[in-house]
């Protein structure tokens, strides 16, 4: 150990060395107090023999001084005194002196308390250690809860949520929500909505929302079916979470009218459909297990169908608030809820979370708690003021592909959809957009440039041949140029794109051709892709003896 | 672009799979997988990994049809929305069933 001797007699000083010396331990002295106080964060001593009468500055006054520099770090000191009287005693004690010894110092006495106040120092340095420790971890905590929050708000995006169809409560048990609640448009009118309490709750349970909310929003965004939507996020909860973390939710479509609604629905509560006079009129059993239970190949996506009319909502709940205990250890459950949802109340969901509050006074809450009112109504189309942006810009897209790179490339026209514009707009089209220049461009290539006859494809051997031919004489095209091109320009009540595709053939009976456009093709093999390619777009017209096909599509309709 | 068969559990039914584009590339995959000696009572082939189709998987499966019998029943389904409005625009409903 390190001990600063604080004494103003030198020969006092050097006893007090010799004995320190002789039990093997370090020293520093200080002829008075001020000097002790300079000393004492320099060197940083386990222990300070402090004398009490020193001129400049007594052991007092340097006792009170040291020990307000320390603040909560702990170096006991021990006064030194010849006097023995109470008052001297107090004195010490009350300037922060942690023990005494009397003058002449007896070494057996001296080294039996350096081991005491050793001990207590090294107990104390280790809480103090410890505590830093704490102090530390619980900052790194704070601020990864303030990124995952951050993360999580951000994948929640509920902006939605607050469309007219929907009135909704949600309240976490803790600072993250094991319940996720999401809505989202339907691109060709109507709304989404998603609910889902995964096990447990807390950051653990909140991680899940995660993929969850991030295949909610890609597939809705594009218009897929319930049925889809359910069986994704169930796969990706599957190959997330351990196998004992799963999702209890309901995933719900609302019509545009808002008179029917698709429901997928599997753990959750029973749902319930309430009118604003009759009341409670019908119950939604769960139909299916929570979703990230079952594989792939077992999960059910079966959906339920329900007519609404005038005036009618679906609640749907988790059951953080059922189980909700009050003062007096008594289930909220779902007798009450109803009884609350029943009361004919013009806002059902403010009386239950009413009824539900005063319920638990007094009490903490145990688990998340979300409540989702979805309202029969008409929604409206949501047009973003970003859509309408794009929409004004004009632009063009060519692709000019010469004999060499039309036998090389596979799939050319799936390679031109994969970086065409990210434009909203364009994307609800897309896959109508690329259908019709495939056929297009089928067209362009296999009569236009490689001669073939699409009467083999009559019969069904005919039909392999076409193919068979279309590969050998593609492999053997020495001259031959396709050119594609894409045009987007925008004009006032004119919203449309324009597809061409010029071929260097030398063309066809024209005619013909557009004789098909328009003609019934049911019991043909062939002559169905320009049929199809009339009925997707809004006009078709050759040029050039029928090397260059026009073809404008229509993107104001969805 | 893949085709895969299966038959179902009383072994009248053959169920084909095709994922990716069904397009040109798939007809002779397409053709092998219907064209067995064993004929069955029904058809089914299951949409749900398609992503794009063109015409020529219509002729396709026209001639499927001619070659398995007019009165032979044979399903499409879990058609992606895309997929679909091509199938209801060329009428296939008339031939196909789709329920």
């Amino acid at each position: 150990m390190k001990v600063l001797i604080v004494d103003d007699q030198k020969t006092n000083r050097q006893i007090l060395a010799w004995i320190l010396e002789e039990l093997g331990h370090d020293y520093v002295e200080a002829e008075n107090g001020k000097v002790a106080v300079e000393m004492v964060l320099v060197e940083a001593p386990d222990i300070i023999l402090m004398d009490v009468i020193m001129p400049i500055m007594d052991g007092y006054e340097a006792t009170k001084e040291i020990k307000y520099l320390l603040g909560d770090q702990y170096i006991p000191v021990i006064f030194l005194t010849g006097l023995s009287d109470e008052k001297t005693l107090i004195k010490c004690l009350e300037s922060g002196g942690d023990d005494f010894l009397s003058k002449p110092v007896d070494e057996i006495v001296l080294q039996a308390k350096m081991k005491a106040h050793g001990r207590t120092r090294e107990l104390n340095e280790q809480v103090r250690k410890k505590n830093d420790e704490l102090v530390y971890l619980h900052h790194r905590l704070q601020e990864e809860h303030a990124m995952g929050e951050h993360v999580l708000t951000n994948a929640m995006n509920d902006g939605f949520l607050d469309s007219p169809n929907i009135s909704h409560f949600i309240s976490p048990a803790s600072l993250f929500n094991g319940d996720v609640l999401l809505a989202a448009p339907k691109p060709s009118g109507g709304i989404y909505v998603f609910l889902g309490d995964f096990t447990g709750h807390g950051l653990a349970a909140s991680i899940g929302a995660i993929p969850v909310s991030q295949a909610f929003y890609a597939m809705t965004a594009k218009d897929l079916p319930l049925t889809e939507i359910a069986s994704t996020i169930n796969g990706s909860l599957c190959r997330f979470l351990p196998d004992y973390m799963f999702c209890a939710a309901v995933l719900l479509e609302l019509n545009q009218a808002g008179d029917m609604a698709k429901i997928w629905s599997g753990g959750l509560p029973d749902g319930l459909v309430i009118n604003s006079d009759l009341g409670i009129k019908g119950e939604l059993v769960s139909q299916h297990m929570p979703l990230g239970v079952l594989e792939d190949d077992e999960f059910e996506d079966d959906l339920e169908l329900i007519k609404l009319a005038s005036g009618d909502s679906l609640f749907f709940y988790t059951d953080g608030i059922t189980e909700g205990v009050s003062d007096g250890g008594v289930m909220f459950g779902e007798e009450r809820l109803k009884a609350l949802l029943n009361a004919h109340s013009d806002n059902p969901l403010d009386q239950l979370i009413g009824g539900f509050h005063k319920f638990k006074v007094g009490t903490e809450q145990e688990d998340d708690v979300s409540v989702v009112q979805i309202k029969a109504l008409p929604s409206s189309v949501i047009t973003s003021n970003v859509e309408l942006e794009q929409d004004s810009l004009p632009w063009a897209v060519t692709m000019k592909l010469n004999s060499t790179e039309l036998k090389s490339l596979a799939d050319p026209v799936s390679q031109l959809f994969l970086m065409f514009p990210n434009n909203r707009k364009l994307k609800i089209h897309n896959d109508v957009i690329r259908s019709i220049v495939a056929e297009m461009f089928s067209n362009s290539l296999e009569h236009g440039l490689l001669g073939l006859d699409s009467a083999l494809k009559d019969t069904e051997d005919g039909f392999i041949e076409y193919y068979e031919q279309r590969e050998a004489r593609l492999a053997s095209l020495e001259n031959g140029e396709i050119l594609v091109k894409l045009e987007y320009r925008p004009a006032k009540n004119k919203n449309t794109l324009g597809i061409q595709i010029s071929d260097s053939g030398t063309g066809f009976d024209v005619k013909k051709a557009e004789a098909l456009i328009n003609e019934d093709t049911d019991d043909l093999s062939h002559g169905r892709g320009l049929a199809l390619i009339g009925s997707l777009a809004k006009n078709v017209s050759f040029s050039n003896n029928g090397s260059t096909i026009d073809v404008s599509y229509d993107l104001a309709g969805v | 672009m893949s085709v895969s068969k299966k038959e179902n559990g009383d072994k009248a039914e053959l169920i084909i799979s095709i994922k990716g584009t069904f397009d040109f590339k798939c007809v002779q995959d397409f053709r092998a997988s219907y064209s067995g000696d064993k004929k069955y009572k029904r058809y089914t082939i299951d949409m749900s990994s398609v992503d794009h189709i063109d015409s020529s998987a219509l002729g396709m499966l026209l001639n499927m049809k001619k070659s398995v019998g007019a009165d032979i029943a044979i399903s499409i389904l879990h058609c992606k929305p895309n997929i679909k409005k091509i199938f209801t625009i060329s009428r296939f409903d008339k031939k196909f069933d789709f329920s």
